[in-house]
Parts: structure tokens; C-alpha cells; sequence
């Protein structure tokens, strides 16, 4: 067997060295993924309940898109605008699942205790909120991420066409054809806007 | 009005669908999804299929790899055998005679004619227009890839920049992934190319060989229209004209002679209207090919007594210049009110510059239809030398 030279041995030693440097880069990003995931993902997780209105999906959302971020981490340029993006990523996977929930319609029960709590305190408020409730399942998916966004945060065009990643001029249009759906649906439902807030 | 500016609810309606909204707010996040995504981070990621796996060498490998099996299963689909002599075997049979004159390369040994598929992947028709388009359609995924994800980048950017053209290309890493991808596609078409496995079936072309023979003639003549050759024949009602011409392959692959179109023949050349019928024949023997020149003096029907029948042609690169004798048989319609042209003494030798001083008809190409590589062509070929059959007089009307 022969001896290793200087050499090699060199070699060896930057190969190793080489090694090190992969898997220090890999774990500094995975801390760094870490630590930016659990300071945004509360952020995402509401949001994502707030779009889906269901928190079971919600985390499966929300862990499906943790998982495409990390996936795409290395494309993150600045890491200061992860939350935009993570929030990006979320709102991708609450589209893809509205999308597939109309094609697979779940008929939920309706809560009749609820209904009677509520029905006691304000019978025109649990119209609206009825009429809301019905309404919005009917938007397609795209409406109903720009009417979550508007009236959760309250974002200006400008920021949530930074979180969707679409110009403005699209996000206007489709919150002025989502409002007008979500208000044609709900007065399809019986709901009419009382005469002191109407036009 | 209590409008929004732009909004179609009231103030209090748009406060109920924001309270409406919020209610579907869950908290934060619960302790099992973070134990969840905690553990993401562990995993080894997966691989990102999609268009830039192409660009990752693994992947390319593993798509050319894909591709050249693609293109064995095309070549399998698409090869046609080559069509055995109605009789024949696949050997030859006996002895060849032994050659008077060898001016060119004898055939060489083997199965003939070849039955195997033929290993190449012709481009025709309409699988040439599909790798036409499916080129085209490459390169537009390519450069819309990279508008695309260039586009995004310059949103992305501390500040926005606005996406352009110029832009596009003056991005590097962009620009650099698209030639990789380029240069990808560029060097498998090329291994395709430089195994033999890319053929255009319009690169083989049916031709006419270099020799030429006849009964007795009058005399021929060069210089004609295009600076041509004619040889002359005397017109006999009902008489036959008996010529030996020859063919020949001058593509890279074996094309297959399937039939002769005699009504196009008689229907487009000059002479047509005076002949009744035309017959070919091949030499005998299991192989179709003659590669020699005659010897001198043959006649062209006791050189080729076989019927005519498909036969392959090799390659000139196979068989010296690829090409085959065919004796041609010109059966003369009978018109006894045509006067028939003069008689050429048999002791006298041809003349070589002759002129009929009566009329006379010819006929120079010969409709052959042929295959390469299972595609069916046609091709007129042009003879060497022209044909002109003599009338006795200035009337002829047939």
C-alpha cells in the first residue's frame, strides 16, 4: 500500500476543508430559515385561516408553504423581505387550495347553536354575516385572496400587490369586480344594505 | 351617501365584513404546526423538477438519455424493411458471371436485399414540420422562461426596477442559464446528427446512371436544347424500341425503385401519343444490381430478362456509384398512316452528329416512383441522353 504524499494529503485536507464549508453554509442557512419562518409564521398562519376561514387547513397551508420556502430559500436574495415573501408563498397555497375546494365542494352543517346566540343578539347584523358568509364561498378563488387581504389588514393597492406579486392595476380590478360579486351575491341571498348606509 | 370612494357597501356594511373577516383570524399559530415546520428545515429538500432541472447536468444527462430513447422507439416505429424480390432469396444465388468490363466496385456480400430496419429516424413530411415546431416552441419557452423570471427579479429588487428587454439580456446569470440551455439542446441534436440518427429522406434522390444503350441507331446528335444529348430511332408502327438505361442512388441511404408511372410517361412526354405501352425489365439474378457497363455490343434484352419489380438501391457509398441497368422496352403504337423512318444501314456505325431531316418526337425523363426510408417519393429522372424516334415523312398523325 502506498504511503500518501505531501500531496495528497494536501489535497485531502482540502477536500475536507471543502466539506466543512458545504455543510456550514447548509446549516447557517437552516438556522437562518429557522429563525426567520418562527418570527413570520404567525404572520402566515393568520393569514392563511383568514383567506382559507378554516385554522385545520390553515396550518397544513401554512406548513405546505414552509416547505416551498425552504425549498426556494437560496433564491431569497434579501433575507429582509422574507416575510412579503413568505406571505407570497402562502397566499400561492390558499389560492391552490380554494381552487381545489371548489372543484371538490365540502357541504358544512351550519351551526345551529351559534345561529341562536347570535340570532338573539342583533337579527340584521346575523343576516349580513350570513349574507357575507355565503357570498364569499362563491367568489373564485383570486377574489376571495384580494377581499381577505383589503379587509384584514387593511393594505393599500400597493402592498397587496407586493404580497401577491402582481401588478396594480390587476389588484384594483380584481377588488372592484370581487366587491361587486361579493355585494350581487349577497343581495341574491335577501340581503339588502339598510336604507341609512345605502346609496 | 356613505360610500367608499370606489366601494359598493355602505361604511357600516364594509365595518361588518372587516369584523366578518377578522373573526376568521385563528391566533397564532399553534405549538404543533411550528413543530411541524421545524423539522422542515432537517429534511433533505427535494429536488425542484420543472424547466431549470433541465439546466442541472444530472438532469440533462437524464433527458438525453430520454431522448435517445425516444428516438429508438421512433426508429423502431418508423423503419420499414426492405421489400424482398418477389422469388429471390435473401442471398444470392450461384455464382455471378464473371465480369467482361469492371468499371466500378462489386456489391458487397450479404443478405440482399436487406429485410433489417433501417437505423435512422427520417425526417419528412409531417415529422419534419413537428421537429420544426417543436424547435420553435423550445426556443419561445426559453426566452419567456427568462422574461418571466427576469421580470420578477427586477420587481423583487431594492429599488424595483422596470422590467425590459434590454434589461433581460444584460442579466447575467439569466443570460447564462439560457445559453447552457441552448447549448444542451444544440449538442444533442448534434450527437443525434453524428450517429446517423437524423435523415431527410429528401437528401436521397433517384437519378440516372452513367450509362446508356440502344438497338441500332441513327446517329446521335449533343448540343441540343440544353445542350443535351439526343440519340434517333426509326418510328415502326407497332414495332418496339429496345434501349438499356440505368439508375442510380445518389443519396447517403438505400432507396427502394417501387414502380415506373407509364401514364404519367405517356401523358407528358413529347413522344407519348406514339407509344402504346412501356416494359421494363432487370437483370436476372437474386440481385437487381448491374454495376458494370455492358459489354459492347449486348443486346439490352439479353442482358435484362427479369420483370420488373421493387428493388433497393444502395447508397453510392456502398456500391461504387449506387446504381442498376434496367432494360427498357418502348412498344410503338400502330399507325399505319405514318410513314416509317428511315432504315440506318447495320453494317454503318452510328452517326454522331446526326440531324433527322424529318420529323421527329422524344422523350427524356422517366416518372419512377421510389421509397427512403419507408416515405414514398416520385422523381422524374432525366435520361442521359434523349430519346428522338424519326418519322419517314411530315405526316403523322397517329
Amino acid at each position: 500500500m502506498r504511503a500518501p504524499r505531501g500531496d495528497d494529503r494536501a489535497k485531502d485536507g482540502q477536500a475536507m476543508a471543502a466539506d466543512v464549508a458545504v455543510d456550514r453554509v447548509r446549516v447557517d442557512a437552516a438556522v437562518e430559515f429557522s429563525r426567520l419562518v418562527d418570527r413570520h409564521l404567525d404572520a402566515g398562519y393568520r393569514l392563511a385561516s383568514v383567506v382559507l376561514g378554516d385554522p385545520t387547513e390553515a396550518e397544513d397551508a401554512a406548513h405546505d408553504a414552509a416547505i416551498l420556502a425552504w425549498r426556494g430559500f437560496r433564491t431569497l436574495r434579501d433575507r429582509d423581505r422574507f416575510e412579503q415573501w413568505f406571505c407570497r408563498i402562502v397566499l400561492n397555497v390558499c389560492r391552490d387550495r380554494l381552487r381545489h375546494r371548489r372543484r371538490h365542494p365540502v357541504t358544512e352543517l351550519p351551526d345551529l347553536d351559534g345561529l341562536e346566540v347570535q340570532a338573539a343578539d342583533d337579527a340584521g347584523r346575523l343576516v349580513t354575516r350570513d349574507a357575507i358568509d355565503r357570498a364569499f364561498v362563491l367568489l373564485g378563488p383570486d377574489h376571495q385572496v384580494v377581499v381577505a387581504l383589503r379587509f384584514y389588514r387593511d393594505l393599500t393597492v400597493e402592498e397587496m400587490a407586493q404580497r401577491l406579486g402582481i401588478p396594480e392595476g390587476t389588484v384594483k380590478s380584481r377588488l372592484h369586480h370581487a366587491l361587486r360579486r361579493l355585494r350581487a351575491e349577497m343581495e341574491r341571498q335577501g340581503w339588502r344594505e339598510e336604507p341609512g348606509d345605502d346609496a | 351617501m356613505t360610500h367608499r370612494q370606489g366601494g359598493p357597501f355602505g361604511e357600516r356594511t364594509e365595518a361588518e365584513i372587516r369584523e366578518w373577516v377578522r373573526d376568521r383570524d385563528a391566533g397564532p399559530a399553534p405549538e404543533r404546526l411550528r413543530m411541524r415546520i421545524a423539522r422542515v428545515a432537517e429534511s433533505e429538500p427535494a429536488p425542484r423538477w420543472g424547466f431549470r432541472a433541465v439546466l442541472r447536468p444530472a438532469y440533462a444527462l437524464g433527458g438525453a438519455v430520454a431522448a435517445a430513447a425516444l428516438i429508438v422507439v421512433a426508429m423502431v416505429l418508423r423503419a420499414t424493411p426492405g421489400p424482398a424480390a418477389p422469388g429471390a432469396s435473401a442471398t444470392p444465388s450461384g455464382p455471378s458471371p464473371e465480369p467482361t468490363t469492371v468499371l466500378m466496385p462489386a456489391m458487397p456480400n450479404g443478405p440482399w436485399p436487406r429485410t433489417g430496419p433501417v437505423l435512422a429516424v427520417p425526417l419528412d413530411g409531417p415529422l419534419l414540420v413537428a421537429v420544426a415546431v417543436l424547435a420553435l416552441l423550445a426556443a419561445l419557452l426559453i426566452v419567456t422562461w427568462t422574461a418571466l423570471v427576469t421580470r420578477r427579479e427586477a420587481r423583487r429588487s431594492e429599488p424595483p426596477h422596470t422590467w425590459s428587454w434590454l434589461g433581460l439580456w444584460a442579466s447575467r446569470p439569466r443570460r447564462s442559464r439560457a445559453a447552457r440551455a441552448f447549448a444542451v439542446l444544440w449538442a444533442g441534436v448534434m450527437i443525434a446528427v453524428g450517429c446517423g440518427l437524423l435523415q431527410f429522406a429528401q437528401s436521397t434522390p433517384l437519378g440516372y446512371g452513367s450509362s446508356f444503350g440502344g438497338g441500332s441507331s441513327l446517329g446521335s446528335r449533343s448540343g441540343t436544347g440544353g445542350g443535351a444529348m439526343e440519340s434517333y430511332y426509326s418510328f415502326v408502327s407497332g414495332g418496339e424500341l429496345d434501349l438499356l438505361i440505368s439508375l442510380s442512388n445518389q443519396g447517403d441511404l438505400p432507396l427502394t425503385v417501387t414502380s415506373f408511372d407509364e401514364t404519367r410517361f405517356l401523358s407528358e412526354q413529347p413522344a407519348g401519343k406514339y407509344i402504346s405501352s412501356v416494359e421494363l425489365r432487370l437483370p436476372p439474378g437474386a440481385s437487381s444490381i448491374c454495376d458494370e457497363y455492358p459489354p459492347s455490343g449486348t443486346h439490352p434484352t439479353s442482358l435484362c430478362t427479369q420483370p420488373f419489380h421493387p428493388f433497393e438501391l444502395p447508397s453510392w457509398h456502398e456500391s461504387g456509384y449506387g446504381e442498376t441497368l434496367l432494360s427498357m422496352i418502348v412498344h410503338m403504337k400502330s399507325c399505319p398512316l405514318v410513314a416509317p423512318g428511315p432504315t440506318a444501314n447495320p453494317s454503318a456505325s452510328s452517326q454522331q452528329n446526326y440531324l433527322p431531316m424529318t420529323p421527329y418526337v422524344t422523350f427524356g425523363e422517366l416518372p419512377f416512383r421510389y421509397s427512403v426510408l419507408g416515405i414514398e417519393r416520385e422523381a422524374d429522372v432525366r435520361m442521359f441522353e434523349a430519346v428522338g424516334i424519326v418519322f419517314g415523312s411530315n405526316e403523322v398523325a397517329c
